[in-house]
């Protein structure tokens, strides 16, 4: 008996759909856990990240797409990296700061570290602009780089916000006729808008490391957005 | 005729619902693997003592990490990486900030182990955290392996042929190669590892309705 061709033509497109994995999200995506996955439980084995388990099997060359969005990630890193690299810079700054006023130092001293606290306020801000322009620049035909685009794009503003809270505070500690209160909020000010670019730059990370992953990218560096 | 036609739609069917099914689960884990919703929640939650007990033992948790050189380490080691790469600072310079974070990170991390949690989120962020601190201390050991090793030049032999000469000056690299990929490999590690802490003890606490913790608090 032959079977009518529409029935075997179901059948055959419905086995193809079942090996294939048909809608099962990006094609050339390895069959891998995402690092944000990963990241809700606390596997802390030494090799867990790179090391595939089990049922994970690694693409053997890595595809044309892979590579165009890696050579995209890697663009806005590169774009981004002076920001990162002045981070440390603001914060050790202000700590020391912070620290001689509470430790009762000296006016000159205190006065003196306000000063380099300035001056990296002033290398920031030219930093962020030219990051900002950089990154914008950036063709991100890709939408999980373009995420990675407008995270960046947010925490480089809260960032230049944070700045302009930060010189405030400063003007307002030079200043002894300052209310306490006014002092208290331009630093909680400071502060929100510094978490909020640092939580920006963290989810930034964790997008990109998802998005790399996705294609069977290996990591990025983990300290390369801050 | 007509119930093998019957029977093979059937199984047509089936295995298009298998697939379909299949579909929706990797769609599901892709749900699933996405991160805790950041926007504060909108309906009013009343924090219950299990969700204080999590927020006091995540704070602890913070203090520790910050008194383990989060505060007075972190920012001056990479700052100080940061200009020994740029040629600003020495390599010994740059040697006594990465041993000065060592140290203080090295006895911080018993400050981390001794916070007490007792619950599943603060149990899970807690050992991510106390990961990432062994992690960053061997980083820094081997940075400053690392450091020792390019600091200290050999002195040449006076006796050696060129080759020898050579020779000794490849395994010196190789060296070093080995002990700054090692270092890499740890503090890497750390990083990661820190990162998730945050996004699991943020996620947790503003599920409970309560103030996150400073961003940078596991840096």
């Amino acid at each position: 008996m032959q079977l009518p061709r529409p029935l075997i033509l179901a059948v055959v497109l419905a086995l193809a759909c079942v090996l294939t994995g048909c809608g099962g999200g990006e094609g050339d995506a390895p069959a891998t856990t995402t690092s944000t996955a990963r990241s809700a439980s606390p596997d802390t084995s030494a090799t867990d990240d790179d090391a595939p388990s089990g049922d994970e099997t690694p693409p053997a060359t890595l595809g044309s797409a892979a590579v165009a969005r890696g050579a995209q990630l890697d663009a806005l890193l590169d774009a981004y990296a002076p920001v990162t690299t002045r981070a440390s810079y603001v914060i050790a700054a202000e700590t020391l700061r912070t620290h001689a006023r509470s430790a009762d130092a000296s006016a000159a001293q205190v006065q003196a570290y306000a000063g380099a606290v300035r001056l990296e306020l002033q290398r920031t801000s030219a930093v962020l602009a030219a990051a900002q322009s950089a990154v914008r620049a950036q063709a991100t035909p890709d939408p999980s780089v373009r995420r990675l685009q407008q995270l960046m794009l947010g925490a480089i503003r809260a960032r230049v916000e944070a700045v302009a809270d930060l010189r405030r505070l400063l003007a307002a500690d030079a200043n002894p006729e300052t209310p306490h209160d006014r002092r208290v909020v331009l630093r909680d000010a400071w502060h929100a808008d510094w978490d909020a670019s640092v939580r920006a730059a963290r989810d930034a990370t964790s997008s990109m490391q998802d998005a790399r992953d996705a294609v069977g990218l290996e990591p990025a560096p983990e300290d390369g957005i801050r | 005729m007509r119930r093998r036609i019957i029977l093979m739609l059937l199984t047509a069917g089936a295995l298009f619902a298998g697939a379909v099914a299949a579909a929706g689960a990797a769609d599901s884990a892709t749900e699933a693997a996405k991160p805790t919703p950041t926007v504060p929640s909108t309906t009013a939650n009343v924090p219950s003592g299990d969700d204080r007990r999590l927020e006091r033992q995540l704070d602890e948790l913070a203090s520790a990490w910050a008194a383990a050189g989060g505060t007075y380490g972190y920012p001056f080691w990479d700052r100080a990486r940061q200009r020994w790469s740029s040629g600003e600072i020495s390599a010994s310079l740059f040697r006594e900030y990465v041993s000065g974070y060592r140290d203080r990170i090295h006895l911080g991390c018993e400050l981390v182990d001794q916070v007490d949690t007792s619950s599943g989120a603060a149990d899970d962020t807690h050992e991510l955290v106390s990961h990432a601190c062994d992690e960053r201390v061997k980083g820094l050991a081997a940075q400053q392996r690392w450091l020792d090793r390019l600091i200290d030049q050999p002195v040449a032999d006076p006796d050696a042929t060129t080759e020898d000469a050579a020779a000794a000056a490849t395994q010196r690299d190789e060296e070093l190669a080995e002990l700054e990929a090692d270092a890499q490999e740890h503090l890497q590690r750390s990083f990661r590892d820190t990162r998730r802490a945050m996004e699991l003890a943020q996620g947790e606490l503003e599920a409970a309705g309560l103030d996150r913790l400073r961003e940078d608090a596991f840096v």
